[in-house]
């Protein structure tokens, strides 16, 4: 059941558009920045396949400029 | 309650959220976030907070781990240790996770026909111990030797030293903070004739300006980074970075100033020549509280076994100073250094600005060096010269990188010249530890046996025979591994080595204890700004594991040396530490007591009359003081030395054949050899594997691509390793950089085993290689 967080830059002056989709997505909570460009990300799915689709729909969005992973978690004892 | 799976979901949410806040942090200096994710905490979670300092680097962060059911589940930055202010860094709030890799040691292993086989601790305490009796009857004590590690424990440390040099009686006690900190010890010693930095982490909260001295502050001391940018949001401090390579720490500073590789010599010199010229040398402290000196130029580089060397110094006056930096004029320099005539005035004034406090800082960059003893009194002398020292905000800082590089090695004195107060060499020190480790005094050795390097080429030369190794992973670490790593694996050679995992260390050794980790065991680090923190056992150590301090106990006990450890399994810590807290007695560095180790989140030495000492060697301070202001009573005469150090080449340099500087180093996410970290899944997503950086004029000229497959090649070995191109850091053009974390990229085949005369420290800064495109 993996927990993941990312680092997401939007595509200039899209940073709240980005938001409102990356928070109607299943599975993702979005804490903006308040002085930046910059979203943290945090998703949470029910397996890997679940979470490798999920990657590739934040991938795909338009006024994503970059996604960085910075954390992951499953199991970790 | 934790145990349900929302709670448990829960946390590792908190966690990832946390890691991104964090990296988002280091990567956007000055970035907010509109309400403090990392204060919330779970409601009516069934967790225990307890207090620790970080496993990993020399900054000593105090850590609050969160314990549920026996299990380490949470990690958060304490708010209450001054080190920190409850921030963490990305490896810290993931340390936790290093003690549950699948692949842990929990059973010792002895090789048997080859073969490395379960066994019991009973049957491999019994081997070793039998072992080194067998080793000491047949070749003498001194072919049994000892090496440990700054990531020790203080009882660790102790225990190592009292058997080897009180019970035993050999000299042969070494650790892995000679590889990243004698320079900083022999600077010190040399300059003050006291180890360890007079000021503190509270100097940042004071400085005006920081100068990085080739110290990648940003990833390898990020909480302490992070609040040096914390003070420029405040009040504007300047931050410049001296370098050879471009880092995020460049990326973040106000300047980043390039210099070639081993100038830095010359560079605090031209500062020195520009400081007097212009008058800016703070005259009234240089004659009160200072003497020049000079010693021996020339001094080689170590690099055939059985090297020695022993620096005269020489009563030299101011007018002999000043001529000496003529050479350093920033004109003449320039084309040495590759910096600017206009930069080294810049740098100057800077230090010569009297109404600004200046804080210089540095790590592996001046210490890994083949002159890091006098690079560390090149900018003391900037410092002494402005009278910059010893009061809050003026602070040359030497920085650490291991948790107890300070506590341990430098404090206990687990090296081969050191005892826990003072020199081998000194009867009255060796006095001291006859007296209070209750053995004869012809029991400890006068005499220093073998530095790192030369122990393990003692090893190799079969004068060493039998090595007990500690907590560290020497067989990625030794520069020139080739010839160590055969030497260890050579007949007739017995290698021990305690280890959490396995490691390539553990591949060479003919029995593995399985050591209990960090907060399996009691124990206590030293940071870098002289504090001491204790930390509790909160767990049990996995399977038959034992700490390092208990094993070490356990065949002393075997070789009739029990007497020298007449302690429970229950008390032995705090009677260590009332024991050796004997050896710092007085102002100058006394310790705290057990108990309020155990209350507070570390504790600063000296600590005198139930106060730490913040800054040392100014009586407004510093209770050790014997006269009004300033007082270096390190020294006979209180003063401290100004040293005439000139430049001289490394040992290696690019020529031809070999056109390329090789630096190594680290990264954020990893911590030394990667043996805990690579465990730790979100950092080894992070950075997986090493590379090697260029250049990008470099790369194109080679025809490299980011992600090509590149050949290093050295006069030792070569190496086959992936490039990066324009992504974290940017070495200079005819340099490149390799991270040594992997095992599976083994760097150290290629770096050069040449060190400091002085420390005997090597330097893994520069050698020389060849570059090519790498084609199958």
């Amino acid at each position: 059941m993996p927990v993941k967080s990312y680092l997401v830059i939007p595509v200039e002056g899209r940073k709240e558009a980005l938001k409102i989709e990356i928070e109607s997505l299943p599975g993702c909570e979005v804490t903006p920045a308040e002085n930046r460009s910059l979203l943290v990300v945090l998703t949470e799915t029910e397996h890997e396949e679940a979470d490798k689709a999920l990657f590739e729909q934040l991938n795909a969005l338009a006024d994503l400029q970059m996604l960085t992973l910075v954390s992951a978690f499953s199991e970790y004892d | 309650m934790i145990t349900s799976e929302v709670n448990r979901r829960h946390f590792l949410k908190k966690m990832a959220r946390a890691s991104a806040l964090m990296a988002a942090a280091s990567m956007f200096p000055g970035i907010i976030f509109p309400k403090d994710q990392l204060s919330e905490l779970p409601e009516g979670a069934d967790i225990s907070w307890k207090k620790s300092p970080c496993r990993f680097c020399g900054v000593g962060c105090g850590l609050l781990i969160g314990l549920s059911e026996g299990k380490a589940v949470a990690v958060k930055g304490d708010p209450a240790s001054p080190v920190n202010r409850g921030l963490c860094c990305v490896k810290g709030y993931h340390s936790v996770m290093a003690l549950y890799a699948k692949d842990r040691l929990t059973r010792p292993y002895i090789r048997r026909n080859g073969q490395l086989q379960p066994a019991s601790m009973e049957e491999a305490f019994d081997l070793i111990a039998e072992k080194m009796q067998e080793t000491i009857r047949e070749h003498g004590k001194d072919s049994v030797a000892i090496y440990g590690s700054g990531q020790w424990t203080i009882p660790d440390g102790y225990v190592a030293s009292k058997f080897f040099k009180g019970g035993i009686g050999t000299n042969n006690v070494e650790a892995n903070a000679r590889i990243c900190m004698a320079s900083a010890v022999t600077g010190f010693m040399t300059s003050f004739g006291l180890d360890e930095p007079m000021g503190c982490y509270e100097d940042i909260d004071h400085a005006d300006v920081f100068v990085m001295w080739g110290n990648n502050m940003a990833e390898m001391h990020p909480v302490l980074f992070s609040r040096i940018l914390d003070q420029r949001l405040k009040r504007g401090v300047k931050i410049i970075d001296l370098a050879t390579r471009t880092t995020r720490t460049s990326t973040a500073a106000d300047r980043s100033i390039l210099f070639k590789p081993q100038t830095d010599l010359a560079i605090a010199n031209a500062i020195c020549y520009e400081i007097i010229k212009n008058g800016w040398m703070n005259r009234r402290f240089v004659d009160q509280h200072t003497v020049f000196k000079s010693g021996k130029t020339n001094i080689g580089y170590g690099l055939e076994d059985h090297f020695s060397f022993q620096d005269e110094p020489k009563d030299r006056t101011f007018a002999d100073f000043k001529k000496f930096l003529e050479d350093y004029q920033p004109e003449k320099i320039e084309a040495l250094t590759g910096v600017s005539a206009k930069d080294l005035k810049y740098l100057a004034s800077l230090y010569g600005d009297p109404n600004q406090k200046v804080m210089s800082l540095w790590c592996m960059g001046m210490n890994q060096h083949t002159r890091g003893t006098w690079i560390n009194n090149l900018v003391y002398n900037i410092h002494l010269l402005t009278g910059k020292i010893s009061t809050p905000g003026n602070s040359p800082f030497s920085l650490t990188g291991q948790p107890s590089a300070c506590g341990t090695v430098r404090e206990v004195g687990t090296l081969t010249h050191k005892l826990p107060h003072g020199v081998v060499t000194n009867e009255e020190d060796r006095r001291m530890a006859a007296e209070i480790w209750n053995v004869p005094l012809e029991k400890i050795p006068a005499k220093p046996t073998y530095h790192t390097v030369e122990m393990f080429r003692a090893l190799d030369r079969g004068d060493i025979k039998f090595l007990w190794i500690q907590v560290t992973n020497p067989m990625v670490t030794i520069p020139k591994l080739k010839r160590y790593r055969d030497g260890a694996k050579k007949e007739g050679r017995f290698i021990v080595v305690s280890d959490v995992y396995p490691t390539p260390t553990t591949d060479i050794a003919d029995v593995i204890l399985p050591a209990a980790m960090w907060i399996e065991r009691e124990g206590m680090f030293g940071n870098s700004e002289r504090r001491t923190q204790h930390f509790a056992q909160l767990l049990q150590p996995p399977g038959e594991a034992v700490s390092d301090t208990w094993q070490l106990i356990e065949v002393a006990k075997r070789m009739g040396h029990g007497g020298l450890f007449p302690w429970s399994k229950e008390n032995h810590i705090e009677e260590i530490w009332k024991e050796y807290t004997r050896f710092h007695e007085g102002k100058k560095h006394a310790m705290a007591p057990y108990e309020l180790l155990q209350e507070r989140p570390g504790v600063q030495w000296p600590f005198v009359n139930g106060q730490e000492t913040k800054w040392r060697f100014h009586s407004q301070y510093d209770p050790a003081c014997t006269k009004e202001g300033y007082d270096f009573y390190g020294k006979p005469e209180g003063k401290a030395w100004i040293w005439m150090r000139p430049y001289e080449p490394p040992a290696e340099s690019p020529d031809t054949e070999y056109p390329f500087w090789l630096n190594t180093g680290r990264v954020l996410e990893h911590w030394h050899t990667g043996s805990m970290t690579r465990r730790i899944p979100v950092l080894h997503q992070a950075v997986p594997h090493s590379y090697v950086e260029l250049h990008p004029e470099d790369a194109r000229m080679l025809n490299i691509r980011n992600g090509d497959q590149v050949r290093l090649i050295s006069r030792r070995g070569e190496i086959v390793m992936p490039a990066s191109v324009n992504e974290r850091g940017q070495p200079t053009r005819g340099q490149v950089f390799v991270p040594f974390f992997d095992e599976g990229y083994l760097i150290n085949e290629l770096t050069l085993d040449s060190f400091c005369p002085i420390s005997k420290e090597p330097d893994y800064k520069k050698c020389a290689v060849r570059v090519e495109r790498y084609q199958s």
